[in-house]
């Protein structure tokens, strides 16, 4: 399920498309938008209980070829079907594509979207999500 | 000698951390993914093998190929977690030689005429015969996904698909 009803991008800003079981996509926009403000140019994916993988790919190719823009497509799980969908996709056309969405990788892929290729997108993408993993009270305590 | 030490179906076949459990739980130090399909294309068999934990080898062979290597040397010395992704192909893999004894039933998806039997694992009407058929050949069958899980007998479950 598409989370937008018109497929309209604005001309220019790097698409970001998540790739999620269930709504997660939907529900990490909302939260990172409650930091960011309203966020164009990315929408989620979501994989719906028992719908067919093909017809899932089916969703994320009409969403790649309705923008010339580049696009990221973040996914939630290595290898599960929405991370297989877009490593599938990826022998037929041009992927990007980066497995384990969090918040701090989806605000990092809007933030610097504008500054970057897309491959340098996805490699700044993936730091920031592995850097937003930590231990807080150490972190708290490792502070003077 | 190499054993087989769990058969499991498995519509997603390697799917990250339920067969990383599966691995540990049963000391598996080889995966075999037996699909004849899936055998013939080598873009998606890289697709599956990338799903496996590092460090665990995958073949992934068609049930000819499997036996064959099976009854030549046994895969060696390795421990393997064999997965296929359907009730049809775990009772083709057994008529075609597959020396089945104990199966698994882990993971079946939804899908028009399929019935929730057990946690999110779901028969259909074909399931139940072959199933039943596996069992009459005196293959042992239980559902399960994950070790912590109590595993069901298909007894228990397959009345079910019928209601």
């Amino acid at each position: 399920m598409i989370s937008v009803e018109k497929l309209e991008f604005t001309e220019g800003v790097p698409v970001v498309i998540l790739v999620t079981h269930g709504k997660a996509g939907e529900g990490l926009i909302e939260s990172a938008e409650m930091i960011m403000g309203p966020m164009e140019n990315v929408v989620a994916i979501s994989l719906m209980p028992g719908q067919d993988p093909a017809d899932y790919r089916g969703e994320i190719e009409k969403v790649l070829d309705s923008t010339s823009n580049p696009a990221l497509i973040l996914a939630d799980l290595f290898c599960g079907t929405p991370s297989n969908s877009a490593a599938i996709l990826s022998s037929a056309r041009n992927i990007v594509a980066v497995s384990g969405l969090s918040l701090p990788m989806l605000i990092e892929a809007v933030n610097m979207r504008g500054n970057l290729s897309i491959d340098e997108l996805a490699k700044v993408v993936i730091e920031a999500a592995q850097d937003g993993v930590k231990d807080i009270v150490e972190a708290l305590n490792a502070i003077d | 000698m190499g054993r087989i030490a769990l058969v499991r179906i498995d519509s997603r076949l390697i799917h990250g951390q339920v067969v990383a459990k599966w691995i540990r739980q049963i000391n598996a130090n080889g995966i075999v993914v037996m699909d004849d399909e899936l055998s013939q294309d080598p873009f998606l068999k890289r697709v599956y093998a990338m799903a496996a934990p590092p460090g665990t080898p995958v073949n992934i062979m068609s049930v000819a190929a499997f036996v064959e290597r099976w009854n030549k040397d046994q895969f060696g010395n390795r421990t393997l977690l064999v997965i296929c992704r359907s009730v049809a192909s775990a009772r083709y893999a057994y008529e075609n030689g597959f020396p089945l004894e104990n199966l698994q039933v882990g993971g079946l998806g939804g899908g028009s005429g399929r019935v929730n039997v057990y946690q999110n694992i779901t028969l259909d009407e074909k399931d139940v015969e072959d199933l039943e058929f596996l069992q009459k050949g005196g293959v042992k069958i239980i559902f399960q996904t994950i070790p912590e899980d109590t595993p069901a007998s298909f007894d228990s479950v397959k009345g079910k698909v019928f209601e």
